[in-house]
């Protein structure tokens, strides 16, 4: 059966040697004692990365303008600048509507990394269109690069999220294990790993179920359904149906106790979905030391940015409002909670977009795309990665305007895996190979905020 | 008799047409319909027993048993056989003046040969070689006795076989039009079926679970299970679709209402509800799942989807090719996946063609990302890795296929109308030449359309060009099962129903009407020994749960409507609802697994990527306001109210109100543990003097949840 040669062939490339390997460096990794967590912001549909950061020096907006033409060019005078201290002879840009984050960029906590993507391998433009060189599959596919983005693993079938794999290693740490990976936004692959498994949370911070009161409850609908609950059904499906219930129930109380405990949060956030999202998150951050949690990963999404349609420059701008809103309320608020240096923020997406406009107006699917970093340990105010040509047909170029990374996802996943204390010779293990540095700085936190925790 | 019987059965082995009954497909389709009709006359005596028929699909020929471990096995080993019911009644063992029906096996042909003549018995026997008597299969009358009928023998000159029918309507269309069958007069006197279930009512619940939103009645179980399949299922593809979902948003608009939204889904949620054409419903829904467009944004026209609605249910039992072109050309999803305005390329303003939905339309409506053998499988090349089934490229020459395209209604030779052309939202959208990028296109497997050509025949090549793509077969199959039965399919189950989708009996290749038979009659869909395994079935998705419920408690709203809107919220709804998908790629992928054991297994389960801890709370919530409410619905008018007293009328019979439930909700294969809770429960409830309703009300909320409900097996 094919079937049994594809999960043999996943357990040899990835499976048990990770798991082992995992096993190892959990043990290497030894005990923190300080905390920390990260949140992946996941922008779904494939942000336009080339309107989110541009190029506002004189020969970089005309290279820009040229190439984006006049239905996809954002006006000079619009863009929100950035000073960065790292691009000496260029100078670039926020959108326009991202005020609020450009200003956290200029504060120096945060940063842009540039044509990020996924890659099997480094590549150049000629072995691309020659295929000499291993390439990614399904290149442009949203559910592919979701997923590959999620894994940062290209060219193995391993389905573990490299958020996941990252917890795996702390989990014994954390003494609510289920209170480690959490999303705010449903499923995701990102956030489960070997052992971690990613829990959904939901964003109005209400977990409970509404028949059911405890766990000695003896009213008879309580004691039914207890009953149901906690015998074993050999169907797997059935068995994953009441192990989620389960996980929810166990968990709400957890949640709603430590939550309640924590105190409120001042910081005001966007009244949007991400923002509902990411003001959770503070809250969980807030209630840390109740839930007993050294590591922790978030998972948070916005949707909409599948814009190949007349509508991209409205839609993306809305949107980008949003998470530059939000990214900056949820800074403020882990500075308000006094962990500012120990959460780091991130943006993910499908792929960046291509350069010229479609028939319509908007853009259609690209690759290589550029993201931003937010948080207090970020070496800020600079530009990571190499920024790429924009020119069609330019060394950049896959063809049409797509281009091909020169960072690749597990070299930005590995920035943040250092931070949270994994050794570089561990991160082969995390990642399936060594991934180069890609420049990206995230300083360990100082002693002094440790001890605070 | 005798000798006009061995005349016949020598017939048999003179050189007939070699050829195989290239009609099948309709010979068995009367046959079956009318076998059904037979079900109803008048009861046989109780010493006799039913002799079940099935069909040996692969030899195309018919076998018959008396003996219900030996119809059981051919069930559970046999996916070959379709059962169809039984054909009639005879004796089990010996009786007055009966007599044994010896039964032949010839082994050339892997068919059985029946007899109650012992002279031709002993004939056979000692003549042919290939023949082994195999013994008694039951007992008959020679000749006729009251209260029999006879049973007519046929002999089949294609397969050179023989086929046996108490029907006398059956008998006479035979003769009538299928020149193939040589009728051969009575074989023996039989007693007509008796008006038993031809169909046990669990087998009946479980289909209805996997062709429609589920039961509505144990009234309709038991027409199912008398009728049995193939009766219900052409009642089911002679509904007419109409055009349910623009009737329902004229009655608004005729009402003197401002159409907006909520109608549409108001409309989508009238027809689960109320119209009775539930099959094709529920393939509409799947479809509508398969090929998505959503009003998340929501930014869609609220007449384009009821138009795009009421093409679903339109195409659900048509020809897939017209269904792609339909779809394609819908401009809701011109409008979804931005082909609606799509201008040809300008190199001097930097425009190329858009590639939106020459990507999706590929990778999501017809073939899939890689290749896949007939079975569903993926291809794999020498290094073990899957085979693309197109490129970057590929979607390029594709997307300049899909230029020129707006609303219908403008003069499309003033190429100034092309993007001002008034909205027409429920017209398939018009080509404007000048807008069409007229160069030649390298379509798949190496097929080229050349320059010049107009954008209509463009596009009707293009659509061919994927309609014949080998994948569409098992591509499609595999989908629309994991919506109906399983979610992981076997392979074979997969090449059956994609056999049919390439090939529907009569030479047609997507006919959508044959795959769904094959999909709902096939033997691992019917097989019931699946219900003892681990692994089969799916997860019921959140809507069908929700709208079981509304119909099994017959929930109606004063004024004949509904006002079911929005349900995706997972924190406090379902976390689904029909129009409102996240994206095209719905609300789930059909590769989703679960971590943990189901990914442990290499199995997927789709539905549970929305089972998010979230959902499963928040839709249990959700299930429980309304169960404890009565009543549902985001405005007051068209509030549905759902209607308990056939439970409560059966509340102070706690067994028989289990068992209700059982049989309405899970098709008889309530667990013994949840068995158990529930009647402890409300024998508790009862003893605090809870009122009967709240008693019923209890137990529906906790099947609700139980696994045994939320899980279709």
């Amino acid at each position: 059966m094919r079937r049994r040669e594809f999960l043999k062939r996943g357990a040899a490339l990835g499976g048990a040697a990770m798991l082992g390997d995992l096993g190892r460096i959990a043990h290497a990794v030894g005990p923190v004692n300080d905390y920390k967590a990260l949140v992946c912001v996941f922008l779904f549909g494939g942000n336009d990365g080339n309107n989110l950061l541009i190029p506002r020096d004189a020969a970089g907006y005309a290279e820009y303008a040229r190439g984006r033409g006049q239905r996809l060019a954002l006006p000079l005078q619009d863009l929100q600048a950035l000073n960065l201290t790292n691009t000496p002879g260029r100078q670039f840009a926020l959108h326009p509507r991202m005020g609020q984050l450009a200003a956290i960029v200029n504060q120096g906590k945060a940063a842009a990394l540039a044509n990020v993507g996924p890659l099997s391998a480094p590549l150049t433009r000629a072995q691309y269109r020659n295929q000499s060189a291993p390439i990614p599959p399904n290149l442009f596919s949203h559910s592919d690069q979701q997923f590959q983005w999620q894994t940062s693993i290209t060219d193995s079938p391993m389905r573990t999220g490299w958020g996941g794999r990252l917890l795996d290693l702390y989990l014994a740490q954390n003494q609510t294990p289920v209170a480690s990976a959490l999303s705010l936004a449903g499923r995701s692959t990102f956030l489960n790993g070997a052992q971690a498994s990613g829990f959904s949370v939901s964003s109005s911070g209400n977990f409970g179920l509404d028949f059911y009161e405890s766990d000695t409850a003896t009213d008879p609908m309580s004691v039914a359904f207890r009953k149901i609950l906690t015998v074993q059904r050999p169907h797997l499906f059935e068995a994953a149906w009441l192990d989620t219930i389960s996980r929810s129930i166990v968990t709400q109380r957890l949640f709603n106790g430590a939550i309640n405990d924590a105190p409120a949060l001042q910081t005001q956030f966007p009244n949007t979905g991400l923002g509902d999202q990411l003001r959770t998150a503070a809250r969980l951050i807030a209630a840390r030391q109740s839930l007993g949690v050294k590591r922790q990963v978030f998972f948070c999404s916005l949707g909409g940015f599948d814009t190949h349609g007349e509508d991209q420059l409205a839609d993306q701008g809305d949107n980008l409002e949003d998470l530059s809103g939000s990214l900056a309320a949820f800074y403020n608020a882990t500075v308000e909670l006094g962990v500012a240096a120990q959460v780091t923020a991130f943006t993910a997406s499908d792929f960046g977009r291509d350069l010229p406009a479609n028939g319509n107006g908007g853009s259609d699917h690209g690759w290589g795309n550029h993201h931003l970093i937010v948080g207090g340990a970020v070496n800020g105010a600079k530009l990571y990665g190499r920024f790429p040509t924009l020119v069609v047909d330019g060394p950049d170029d896959s063809g049409g305007g797509r281009w091909i990374p020169t960072t690749a996802i597990d070299e930005y996943g590995a920035a943040f895996a250092r931070w949270f204390g994994v050794s570089r010779g561990e991160l082969p293990a995390l990642f399936s190979r060594a991934p180069v540095t890609c420049g990206l700085s995230v300083r360990p936190s100082r002693p002094a905020q440790n001890a605070r925790r | 008799m005798l000798g006009e019987s061995k005349r016949l059965l020598w017939s048999m082995f003179a050189r007939g047409p070699g050829a195989a009954c290239g009609r099948w497909n309709r010979c068995l389709s009367i046959a079956l319909s009318i076998l059904s009709a037979s079900a109803f006359a008048q009861p046989a005596p109780p010493a006799t027993a039913p002799v079940h028929r099935f069909y040996n699909t692969a030899a195309n020929t018919h076998f018959y048993t008396i003996t219900e471990a030996e119809k059981l096995k051919v069930q559970q080993t046999l996916p070959a056989y379709i059962y169809e019911g039984a054909a009639f009644n005879a004796y089990p063992t010996s009786a007055a003046t009966a007599q044994p029906v010896f039964r032949f096996y010839n082994v050339r042909t892997n068919t059985h040969f029946y007899t109650i003549d012992a002279a031709e018995k002993d004939f056979v026997a000692a003549t042919y070689a290939d023949y082994r008597l195999e013994g008694v299969a039951f007992f008959a009358h020679p000749s006729s006795v009251a209260g029999t009928l006879p049973v007519y023998r046929f002999y089949n000159t294609a397969t050179r076989t023989h086929f046996y029918t108490i029907s006398e309507a059956e008998k006479n269309a035979i003769v009538q039009s299928q020149p193939v069958f040589a009728y051969e007069g009575p074989a023996f006197h039989a007693f007509a079926a008796a008006a038993v279930s031809t169909v046990p009512p669990s087998d009946a619940a479980r289909f209805l679970a996997q062709a429609t939103f589920g039961a509505k009645s144990v009234a309709q179980i038991d027409a199912l299970a008398q009728g049995g399949y193939r009766a219900w299922l052409d009642a089911q593809y002679a509904t007419p679709a109409g055009t349910p979902h623009i009737d329902y948003l004229n009655a608004i608009r005729n009402g003197g209402d401002r159409v907006d939204e909520k109608h549409a889904y108001e409309a989508v949620w009238q027809q689960f509800l109320f119209n009775e054409n539930q099959l094709r419903a529920r393939v509409a829904f799947a479809l509508s799942e398969i090929m998505v467009v959503s009003n998340i944004a929501p930014d869609q026209d609220t007449w384009a989807l009821a138009s795009w609605m009421d093409m679903l249910y339109r195409n659900a039992f048509g020809n897939y090719r017209t269904l792609l072109e339909d779809v394609t050309l819908h401009p809701a999803m011109g409008y979804y996946l931005n082909m609606l305005g799509n201008d040809k390329e300008d190199p001097a303003a930097g425009f190329k063609p858009n590639e939106n939905y020459a990507r999706e339309v590929m990778q999501l409506f017809s073939i899939g990302l890689v290749q896949l053998d007939p079975d569903g499988t993926p291809q794999r090349n020498a290094q073990g890795q899957t085979i693309p089934t197109y490129t970057q490229a590929d979607i390029e020459e594709f997307a300049r296929v899909y230029t020129g395209w707006s609303f219908a209604g403008g003069n499309v030779n003033d190429a100034h109308q092309f993007d001002r052309v008034a909205e027409n939202w429920t017209q398939p959208m018009r080509a404007w030449p000048s807008h069409h990028s007229m160069g030649s296109k390298k379509l798949l497997n190496g097929v080229v359309l050349p320059a010049g050509q107009t954008p209509e025949k463009d596009l009707r090549d293009a659509l061919d060009n994927l309609f014949n793509h080998p994948n569409v077969g098992p591509f499609i199959a595999r989908r629309l099962i994991q919506f109906l039965v399983t979610s992981n399919p076997s392979p074979a189950y997969v090449r059956r129903v994609a056999a049919r989708f390439n090939d529907n009996g009569q030479g047609a290749r997507g006919d959508l009407r044959a795959v769904v038979d094959a999909i709902l009659l096939d033997a691992d869909a019917r097989d019931v020994s699946v219900l003892a395994g681990t692994t089969f079935g799916k997860q019921r998705e959140p809507v069908v749960r929700f709208v079981n419920l509304l119909r099994a408690t017959d929930a109606k709203a004063a004024n004949g409507r509904n006002s079911i809107w929005w349900l995706d919220n997972p924190d406090d709804h379902l976390g689904q609802s029909p129009l409102l998908a996240p994206s095209v790629f719905n609300f789930f992928s059909p590769s989703f697994t679960r971590a943990g054991s189901i990914a442990q297994a290499g199995l997927v389960a789709p539905e549970f990527q929305i089972t998010t801890e979230t959902q499963a709370i928040g839709s249990s919530n959700f299930f429980k306001r309304v169960i404890q409410d009565r009543t549902f619905g985001f405005a007051d008018i068209g509030r549905l109210t759902l209607d308990f007293q056939p439970f409560v009328d059966l509340a102070n019979q706690p067994a028989q109100l289990v068992d209700r439930l059982d049989v309405l909700f899970t098709a008889g294969g309530m667990s013994a543990v949840t068995r158990t809770a529930l009647l402890d429960m409300l024998a508790a409830l009862q003893a605090q003097g809870r009122s009967r309703s709240e008693r019923v009300r209890a137990a529906l909320l906790l099947l609700f949840v139980a696994p045994d409900y939320v899980i279709q097996k």
